[in-house]
């Protein structure tokens, strides 16, 4: 299968990932594997670190499954993996962890008229920014510091990696008001186009890219000792989107840009970076991951004529307050409706279910899920991998604004966990997680007995969700 | 011994006396009269309680919630419990009637009706038992009460 | 499906169930109701006393007048003649005309109807004067006589002590012996000519007073005491059944001290089975007269008791004679045995259409094959009991008893035997 090669830089770019990867876990179609690569200076961001781990998790789960024609099993179903030889997906910045800006551009090794120059165009503050924890909204030392990456063995191997029928694809994910994002997208995307060095620069620098930049969505609050501040957003903003439209829309260089904001701001705490730069993840990021999903699902052909420019819209906007489902766009839903809700009833049913004895159902001893199998490293990563699942979907309801298509934390009646849908439900019958295990334990048709315990326990769950899904909403 | 009488026959539990009765044994004459016997009936409404307790749990309550072994006890109670009543009464209103033929009527009592409502119910344990081991392989949710199903072991085994 | 198929198969059987017990509730309300008063077992007879007047038949009434019974008579005043008066006036009631009546000894002589002339008045002078030899008693001439003038239509009664004459005989026993196969040649005779005979003997007591001659016809003056005398009637079968029914043993004025009776009839014992209880060990009963997986007791005993009802032989030869174990053979594929133990009680329940339970039992092996118990026409035990061999002298001993009586008995009984068989009836039965 061909890969997209998708590039999360900065704050931004390791969020829309996360949510990527949430999208991609609940099984939301994908026609491409994807690689992702992380730029960020600041390798201690805990939103990245928090990718990086559940990228980790995915990759450790997906391994053991397999996903031929008889397996109907979506759930992680779309292959991730990171460029070879690196480490964590992230793409290291070299020498910006020791050091401010002034000593990263030798500064004292210039001559007079190169550091006039560079007085003009950088603050004092600029260059004395410590640039361990990222640009702190500050383009310009970005764009200085990411020019190495057209040099770095990070980017020898992921040209490497490429096809060579060409047909792999390129995806960066920035905000357009930050540093790192802001200043990245625009290089990087240079970078691809201008390749002359590598080994597959033609199919590289001919292939497809597309991009999401990610305007204002948010806010931090007013602190005088922070170099981040908010109120600069929307004009660096306007600066940033004069630029695309010369150098980016203007030339070509993209097939496909998304827009992506929101008039409603969330106030976060103002952190420069770090592993405090936790930020609650955002229904634009949601968003900006369906970019993604849009671009890797459109064919070839439709890439050709240019720069095309995309902007997301809702259904219905609720007058600012918390989304649903129903809020959104029939596309919106139709593609994450269903997966997002199986997904949620398998996490339902793992947090709550479980322990009232699901180890003694026929579901688990018909296909050897004893002990062995629920104290083992896959399950645990599931476990874990879900409890990620249900913090995200939280974060989302919590911020604002919110996006709110489930009750995340319901345990009964189970089957309204889904907000704006009422179930279909029988007077007489099994009802909520006594359904969800007489669902699992169905006689299931083509049911591959022979498949490894792990294959079995995500088909099984798949199947069932599916099944339930279908019988209880009509979505 | 017609077919019914064979699972009753372990008469020295319960008592020949009451064997003979309940076969209908009539001093009038001298020999059983098929009319009176009253083991097919016993038989058909312990096997019916069997079955009927058997269906409910494994096939219409089918519970996800009652899959442990001693779910299955308290079932396997329950058909004990009915099939003694059954078995009691059968002969105790015998008894109370004065229906017992004269020549065993001293022989059938209230200990008598005693010790064959529990041959009764070990029988119908018996039957639950193998029910169990036959018929539960098609249970949706209980196949595997009160134990793992010897296939699912042994194919597990395999794996 | 299987649901929708079982719950009418189960009702169906639960309704069997309920009509099994309503079914054995209906049945002993009926036979409650049902219940004949006397006779309650015996099938296929009526006992209507009118039958004696219905068939044209003749009652002949014999008294034996020898020497040795002028101590029984004393103008009316003896328990003899108080109680063969009572008992020839309820045979000429049941009769329903009167009777032949006759003195006898060498010869027949008649005497005409008139019971009270003929018994209640009667002294020894009577007998004197009627006539005949009455210094001895040919008790083989008596029967030979009396069959002579019997047919299927008479109903003899011969009244006598019947003790023998040897006399001077210089083998008494000898004698005796003689006697018996005389009588065995009369009843055979008899029986070769007329198929049927039947034998009613009733042993009684009497006062006496007199004259009694011993077997060596040594007259003992004024000898005072109890002494026997025997009441013999001789008459088709069916006769035996009414007159025993019209004319019971508890009818006589004095008690009857025993009774036997002999039969050409062999009745079939219709009804009968092997019974579930009582018994000792174990056994698998097949149908009414068989069994197999035969098993003895922690004992080593094996027992097992069978029902049958013998009603009508028990009317013919009376209750003792059917309670006597003697008279019961055991023939285990053909051959005779008594290695089984025998018990006979009457039955007891009312519902049964049993009169006798009679239980076998043994400690040794357990046959396979055919199993046959049988009713012997046998003397009655007493016979032998009340047999004198030597009436010289008369004492608490033997004065109850008659000097040869047995031989009497062994006449009659080996006739019938010849004739009739050894058995009245027989049970069959399978043992595998």
């Amino acid at each position: 299968m061909s890969k997209l090669y998708v590039f999360g830089i900065g704050g931004t770019g390791s969020r829309v990932l996360k949510s990527l990867v949430m999208l991609l876990a609940s099984g939301v179609k994908c026609n491409m594997d994807i690689v992702p690569v992380i730029i960020d200076p600041d390798d201690s961001a805990a939103d990245m670190t928090r990718t990086v781990e559940l990228m980790k998790k995915y990759m450790v789960i997906r391994s053991n499954l397999k996903f031929a024609e008889s397996n109907q099993n979506r759930f992680f179903k779309t292959g991730i993996q990171p460029v070879e030889n690196m480490k964590d997906f992230i793409f290291t910045l070299e020498n910006t962890h020791d050091g401010k800006f002034r000593d990263f551009i030798k500064m004292d090794q210039l001559d007079d008229s190169t550091k006039a120059l560079v007085n003009m165009l950088f603050s004092e503050r600029n260059l004395d920014s410590d640039m361990k924890v990222g640009f702190k909204g500050n383009p310009n030392i970005g764009s200085v510091v990411l020019n190495q990456f057209a040099d770095s063995q990070e980017y020898k191997d992921f040209a490497n990696g490429f096809a060579d029928d060409g047909k792999d694809r390129i995806f960066i994910i920035s905000s357009i008001f930050g540093g790192t994002g802001a200043s990245g997208f625009p290089l990087l995307l240079k970078t691809i186009r201008n390749d002359k060095k590598s080994q597959k620069w033609k199919v590289i620098s001919e292939c497809k890219i597309g991009a999401v930049t990610v305007l204002p969505y948010f806010g931090v609050t007013q602190d005088d000792n922070s170099e981040v501040d908010s109120s600069t957003f929307i004009s660096k903003t306007k600066s940033a989107l004069a630029y695309y439209d010369s150098n980016i829309s203007g030339n070509n260089s993209l097939n496909a840009l998304y827009y992506i904001g929101d008039s409603v701001t969330a106030s976060y705490s103002n952190c420069e970076g770090g592993s405090g730069q936790k930020n609650d993840a955002h229904f634009i990021e949601l968003c900006s991951a369906l970019a993604v999903l849009d671009f890797a699902n459109t064919p070839e052909e439709l890439l050709d004529d240019g720069t095309k420019h995309f902007e997301y819209g809702l259904k219905d906007d609720n007058e600012g307050r918390e989304l649903t489902f129903k809020n959104l766009g029939e596309k919106t839903k139709k593609s994450i409706m269903v997966p997002l809700t199986q997904f949620v009833l398998m996490n339902r049913y793992l947090n709550n279910g479980f322990e009232k004895g699901g180890q003694s159902q026929t579901w688990a001893k018909d296909n050897q899920l004893d002990d062995s199998f629920f104290s083992g490293h896959f399950f645990e990563q599931v476990q874990s991998f879900h409890e990620d699942f249900h913090q995200w979907l939280k974060e989302m309801a919590r911020n604002k604004r919110a996006f709110m298509p489930f009750d995340a934390d319901k345990v009964n009646p189970l089957f309204e966990i889904v907000n704006g849908y009422k179930p279909k439900s029988k007077w007489l019958g099994k009802k909520n997680y006594d359904l969800f295990d007489d669902t699992l334990n169905s006689n299931w048709k083509g049911w591959n007995g022979a498949a490894s315990r792990e294959q079995k326990f995500m088909e099984l769950f798949f199947r069932a969700t599916e099944e339930l899904t279908n019988e209880k909403y009509n979505m | 011994m017609n077919f019914f009488d064979f699972f009753y026959r372990w008469k020295s539990f319960y008592g020949v006396q009451l064997y003979e009765h309940m076969k209908g044994y009539d001093d009038a004459l001298m020999d059983y009269n098929p009319d009176f016997n009253q083991f097919p009936s016993l038989f058909l409404w312990t096997i019916g309680i069997v079955v009927a307790v058997f269906v409910l749990y494994y096939y219409i309550i089918n519970s996800t919630r009652l899959v442990k072994w001693w779910h299955w006890l308290i079932s396997m109670a329950i058909v004990a419990g009915l099939t003694y009543w059954v078995g009691f009464r059968t002969v105790i209103v015998d008894v109370n009637n004065g229906t017992v033929t004269p020549s065993l009527q001293s022989y059938v009592g209230y200990n008598s009706a005693l010790m064959f409502g529990i041959y009764n119910m070990m029988l119908a344990m018996v039957f639950y038992f193998v029910f169990t081991l036959l018929f539960r392989r098609w249970s949706r949710n209980c196949k595997h009460s009160p134990w793992e199903l010897l296939t699912t072991k042994l194919n597990n085994r395999k794996k | 499906m299987m649901k929708k198929r079982i719950i009418p198969l189960f009702v169906c059987l639960i309704l069997i169930g309920c009509n099994a017990k309503s079914n054995r509730q209906a049945a002993n309300q009926q036979r409650a109701n049902d219940i004949p008063e006397i006779p309650m077992k015996t099938p296929g007879m009526s006992y209507d006393g009118s039958q004696g007047a219905v068939d044209s038949f003749r009652v002949n009434v014999y008294l034996e007048n020898s020497g040795s019974m002028n101590g029984y008579v004393d103008a009316g005043k003896t328990d003899f003649q108080h109680n063969v008066f009572n008992y020839l006036d309820d045979v000429e009631q049941w009769f329903g005309s009167q009777l032949n009546l006759f003195f006898i000894n060498s010869k027949i002589i008649p005497k005409g109807n008139i019971l009270d002339d003929f018994i209640n008045k009667l002294t020894p002078k009577d007998f004197k004067n009627a006539g005949g030899n009455t210094s001895t008693t040919d008790i083989a001439d008596l029967f030979k006589q009396i069959l002579e003038q019997s047919n299927d239509s008479t109903v003899s009664i011969l009244i006598s002590d019947f003790i023998f004459s040897p006399g001077t005989q210089n083998n008494p026993e000898a004698y005796l012996g003689e006697q018996q196969v005389k009588i065995k040649r009369a009843f055979e005779q008899y029986l070769n000519k007329n198929s049927e005979l039947a034998v009613m003997v009733y042993q009684l007591y009497s006062n006496f007073k007199g004259i009694y001659y011993d077997y060596l016809n040594t007259p003992h003056h004024n000898y005072e005491g109890q002494r026997p005398y025997y009441i013999w009637v001789i008459c088709h079968p069916l006769k035996v059944a009414s007159m025993r029914v019209a004319i019971p043993e508890s009818s006589f004025l004095n008690r009857v001290e025993n009774y036997w009776s002999i039969t050409s009839f062999s009745p079939t014992i219709e009804n009968y089975a092997i019974l579930p209880n009582p018994k000792k060990g174990s056994f698998n009963k097949l149908g009414k007269d068989g069994m197999n997986k035969m098993r003895k007791d922690a004992q080593g005993e094996f027992m097992f008791t069978i029902g049958a009802n013998l009603g009508l032989l028990d009317l013919l030869l009376g209750e003792k004679y059917l309670l006597d174990t003697d008279n019961y053979a055991r023939i285990i594929n053909k051959q005779t045995t008594d290695e089984w133990y025998i018990s006979v009680v009457p039955n007891s329940i009312p519902t049964s259409p049993a009169t006798h339970n009679i239980s076998l039992s043994t400690k040794g092996s357990l046959p396979k094959g055919d199993f046959e118990l049988a009713i012997c026409r046998k003397k009655p035990k007493w016979a032998d009991d009340f047999t004198d061999m030597d009436d010289r002298s008369l004492n608490e001993s033997n004065q109850m008893k008659t000097y040869g009586l047995h031989y009497v008995f062994d006449g009659v009984v080996q006739a019938y035997s010849a004739k009739c068989g050894n058995y009245y009836s027989s049970m069959n039965f399978k043992m595998n």
